[in-house]
C-alpha cells in the first residue's frame, strides 16, 4: 500500500546498491516549507563539520507542489539529496514514515522542511545518539516567538507526558535523531508523530529530550486552527487507548459499558419495584427513559469491546507485543 | 528432595524421550539474579540424563538486576543456555512469547525462574506428553504460597475458568508446562494471556493433559504478583469465551446477544401498535413506542457490529485455514 503510494524519482546513482551512508536527513514537506535550499545549505554545513557521508530525504505531498521545482534543483548540484514524491496526501506522520522506511544512515534525522531550530542543533543531537541514545528528541527553549496559543500546547504536552510516563515539551518540533533499528520498529501513522518520543518509549527505546535553540525565522509556531486541537485532542486520546488497552479493548470498553448498564439496570429495576408494589405510572417519569439509555447504551459499548477482542484475537500473529535487543547464543 | 528416587529417569523412560528430538526450555527471567544459578544446575541434573539436545532459553524481560550479566557468565559452564534479552519490561506473557518464537525444540517445555517449579518434573511431563497430548500442564497441588493473598485467588479463577471454558485444568496459572513444538509454533500469546494457554489450546483442538509436580517456597527475591487482577481476569475470561464460542462466526454471536433487547422490543412494538390501531383505541403514551423502538435500535446496532466482526474475521481466514491443517496433520502423526 504504502510502497504504491510512494513513488521514486531518478535516485542518483552513487547511492544505490548497499552503500550506507553514516547519517540521513529526513524532511517532510507536508504542510508548509521555507526556502529548502537554505535549509539544506545550513544542515549540511553543520553535518559536514563531522562527516561528508550523509544523504537529504525529501518527502513531498502533492498540495506542496511548488516545493519540487527548487528540490530538482538542488539535487541538479547534489549527489546525496534523495526525493520522493506522494501522488496523494497522506498526512505528515505518513511522510515521516515513508522517509524513515527509505532512508539508509546509521543515525537518522529528521528534520521540519520550515525554520525551527538553529542548526548547530545538529552536534548536540548527534553527540548523544553517538553516547548510545536511541532517540533524541528536541525542545525549541527559550521560546523567541509570541506566546500566544502557548497554553494549550502546555496542557496537551501535559497530558501527554502523564500518559506515556516519559516528559516531553515540544512534539511538533520537526528536528529528531533516530537510530537505524529504532526508526525501522518505530510506526507513526495518523496524527501520532508528536507522540513520538512516548511511542519509541513504550518500545522500550532510549529516549531523550533536549532544548534547542530557535531559529530566529520560526515565527509561525503556536498559531493553530481550531481543527488542528480538536484533531491533536482526538490524538490524546488515541495515545491513551494506546499506552493501556489495545491489546485488551475489552477492559477498555468493558469497564465503561458495565458500568452505565449497571447504572441503568438498577435506575430501571427501582422504577419496576415503584410500578409493582406502590403503583405509582411510570410514563410520565424521564427517570425511565434515563434508564433505558444507559442500560441499552452500556450493552452497546460492550459489544463494540468485543468487536475490538475479536479483531486483536485475529490479528495476533501479525503484531508483535514485543521487542528483543539482542540475543547471544 | 525425599521423592527424588520416584523421579530418576529410568532406562525405559530415556528410550522413550528417544522420539523428541530436540528439547527446548523457555524461562522468562525478571529479576531474578540470585535464582540463576541454582536453577542452571538442576536443569543439568534433571534434562542431562534424557540424552536429548536442549537448550534453554532465558527471556530477560528488562531486568534492572545483574540477571542477565550472570547468564552470560554461567553459559561457559552450561553452553545450552540462550539468553534473549527484551528493550524493556514487556510482561510474562510477552516474554514467554519471545522465547517461544526463538525456540527450535519440536518438544518446549516452560517455567519459572523463581525456583518455586522443579527441573525433575520435566522428565516427567515429557513422558506423559508422548502418551499422546500436545500440551501438558503442572499442577501445583500442594502450593507453597500465601493462602489469602494467593492461593485462594488463584483457586477461584481456576474454578471459574473451568466453568466458563470447559477445560479440566485445576491450575491455569502454573507457567511449568510442556508443548509439542507445533501447538507452540501455533500460539500466539498476547496481553495477559498465560493464564489462558490451556483454554486458547483446547480452542484450537490440542489434547490437553495434567501433571501433579511439586511447588517450592520462595528462597531468593520477591513474588511479583498481587491480587488486583480481578477484573481484568474476568473481562480477558469473558471476552475468550466469547471467542471460543463465536470467534469464527460473530454474526451468529451478536444475533444471539441480540435477541434479548430485539425480541422485547418487538413485542412492545406489537403490544403498542395492537392498542392504537385496534378495534376500541385506547389513549396510552408515547412512551412505550420509544421504549420499543430504543430496544429494537439496540437490536440493530448489535447486528451491525456482528457484521463489522464477520469482516475482521474475514480478512484473516487464511490464519484458521492454517490451524484447522495443523490439526489434521497432527492426528496423521499421532497414529
Amino acid at each position: 500500500m504504502e510502497t504504491k503510494a510512494v513513488q521514486a524519482l531518478p535516485i542518483p546513482t552513487e547511492y544505490e546498491g548497499d552503500r550506507v551512508p553514516h547519517i540521513s536527513v529526513v524532511v517532510p514537506v507536508v504542510e508548509r516549507f521555507d526556502d529548502l535550499e537554505r535549509l539544506y545549505k545550513d544542515f549540511s554545513a553543520e553535518i559536514s563539520k563531522v562527516t561528508d557521508d550523509f544523504e537529504f530525504v525529501f518527502i513531498v505531498e502533492p498540495s506542496q507542489f511548488g516545493a519540487l521545482a527548487s528540490l530538482r534543483r538542488l539535487m541538479a548540484g547534489e549527489p546525496r539529496v534523495r526525493l520522493f514524491r506522494f501522488n496523494s496526501s497522506f498526512g505528515e506522520a505518513a511522510a515521516l514514515a515513508a522517509g524513515l522506511s527509505r532512508a539508509r544512515g546509521e543515525f537518522i534525522f529528521t528534520l521540519a522542511s520550515y525554520y525551527q531550530v538553529r542548526p548547530e542543533t545538529f552536534r548536540q543531537v548527534y553527540e548523544l545518539l553517538n553516547q548510545n541514545k536511541d532517540v533524541v528528541v528536541t525542545r525549541r527553549y527559550p521560546r523567541i516567538d509570541s506566546n500566544f496559543g502557548r497554553f494549550p500546547s502546555f496542557v496537551f504536552h501535559w497530558i501527554a507526558s502523564r500518559l506515556s510516563g516519559i516528559a516531553f515539551h515540544d512534539g511538533s518540533c520537526g528536528f529528531r535523531g533516530i537510530r537505524r533499528e529504532a526508526a525501522r520498529e518505530l510506526t507513526v501513522y495518523g496524527d501520532l508523530h508528536p507522540f513520538l518520543p512516548a511511542l519509541a518509549n513504550r518500545q522500550g527505546y532510549r529516549v531523550v529530550e533536549i532544548n534547542a535553540l530557535q531559529h530566529p525565522l520560526d515565527t509561525r509556531a503556536g498559531v493553530r486552527g481550531p481543527g488542528a486541537y480538536a484533531s491533536r485532542l482526538l490524538a490524546l486520546f488515541t495515545l491513551f487507548f494506546l499506552m493501556k488497552f489495545i491489546k485488551k479493548p475489552l477492559r477498555f470498553f468493558g469497564a465503561v459499558g458495565a458500568a452505565t448498564a449497571f447504572a441503568g439496570f438498577s435506575i430501571c429495576l427501582y422504577l419496576t419495584v415503584l410500578r409493582l408494589f406502590y403503583g405509582s405510572a411510570l410514563a410520565d417519569r424521564p427517570l425511565l427513559m434515563l434508564g433505558v439509555l444507559l442500560l441499552l447504551g452500556g450493552v452497546q459499548t460492550v459489544g463494540i469491546g468485543l468487536i475490538g477482542e475479536i479483531l486483536v484475537f485475529s490479528h495476533a500473529r501479525e503484531s508483535k507485543d514485543y521487542q528483543i535487543e539482542s540475543i547471544m547464543e | 528432595m525425599m521423592n527424588l528416587d520416584a523421579r530418576t529417569v529410568s532406562l525405559e523412560h530415556r528410550l522413550q524421550t528417544a522420539s523428541f528430538r530436540k528439547l527446548s526450555v523457555v524461562i522468562p527471567v525478571y529479576n531474578e539474579a540470585e535464582n540463576l544459578e541454582p536453577l542452571c544446575a538442576e536443569l543439568e541434573q534433571a534434562v542431562g540424563p534424557l540424552n536429548i539436545e536442549s537448550e534453554w532459553i532465558f527471556v530477560d524481560d528488562g531486568s534492572s538486576d545483574d540477571s542477565v550479566a550472570r547468564l552470560r557468565r554461567l553459559k561457559h559452564r552450561f553452553p545450552a543456555i540462550r539468553i534473549v534479552k527484551l528493550r524493556r519490561n514487556f510482561g510474562q506473557t510477552a516474554a514467554m512469547q519471545a522465547g517461544f518464537e526463538k525456540s527450535a525444540g519440536d518438544v518446549v517445555v516452560s517455567m519459572d525462574a523463581d525456583l518455586q517449579n522443579d527441573p525433575r518434573d520435566i522428565p516427567c511431563l515429557l513422558k506423559k506428553l508422548e502418551e499422546g497430548y500436545d500440551l501438558v500442564c503442572g499442577w501445583r497441588r500442594d502450593r507453597k504460597d500465601p493462602w489469602i493473598s494467593r492461593n485462594l485467588p488463584s483457586k477461584m479463577a481456576n474454578w471459574l475458568i473451568r466453568r466458563v471454558i470447559g477445560t479440566r485444568i485445576h491450575d491455569n496459572g502454573c507457567s511449568l508446562k510442556a508443548y509439542r513444538g507445533e501447538l507452540v509454533r501455533m500460539l500466539r500469546l498476547y496481553s495477559d494471556m498465560h493464564r489462558f494457554i490451556a483454554a486458547v489450546s483446547a480452542m484450537s483442538g490440542a489434547r490437553i493433559g495434567e501433571l501433579i509436580v511439586t511447588h517450592r517456597a520462595r528462597k531468593h527475591g520477591a513474588s511479583k504478583y498481587g491480587i488486583s487482577r480481578t477484573f481484568k481476569v474476568l473481562s480477558d475470561l469473558f471476552a475468550l469465551k466469547l471467542i471460543a464460542r463465536f470467534g469464527s462466526k460473530p454474526l451468529l454471536g451478536f444475533f444471539t446477544l441480540a435477541l434479548p433487547f430485539g425480541l422485547p422490543g418487538f413485542l412492545l412494538l406489537v403490544f403498542v401498535l395492537w392498542h392504537r390501531l385496534g378495534s376500541s383505541p385506547q389513549p396510552m403514551r408515547v412512551v412505550n413506542e420509544t421504549v420499543a423502538l430504543l430496544f429494537i435500535g439496540t437490536w440493530c446496532f448489535l447486528l451491525l457490529l456482528g457484521l463489522i466482526g464477520e469482516m475482521a474475521i474475514n480478512a484473516t481466514r487464511p490464519r484458521l485455514k492454517d490451524g484447522a491443517q495443523l490439526i489434521l496433520e497432527e492426528l496423521k502423526g499421532g497414529n
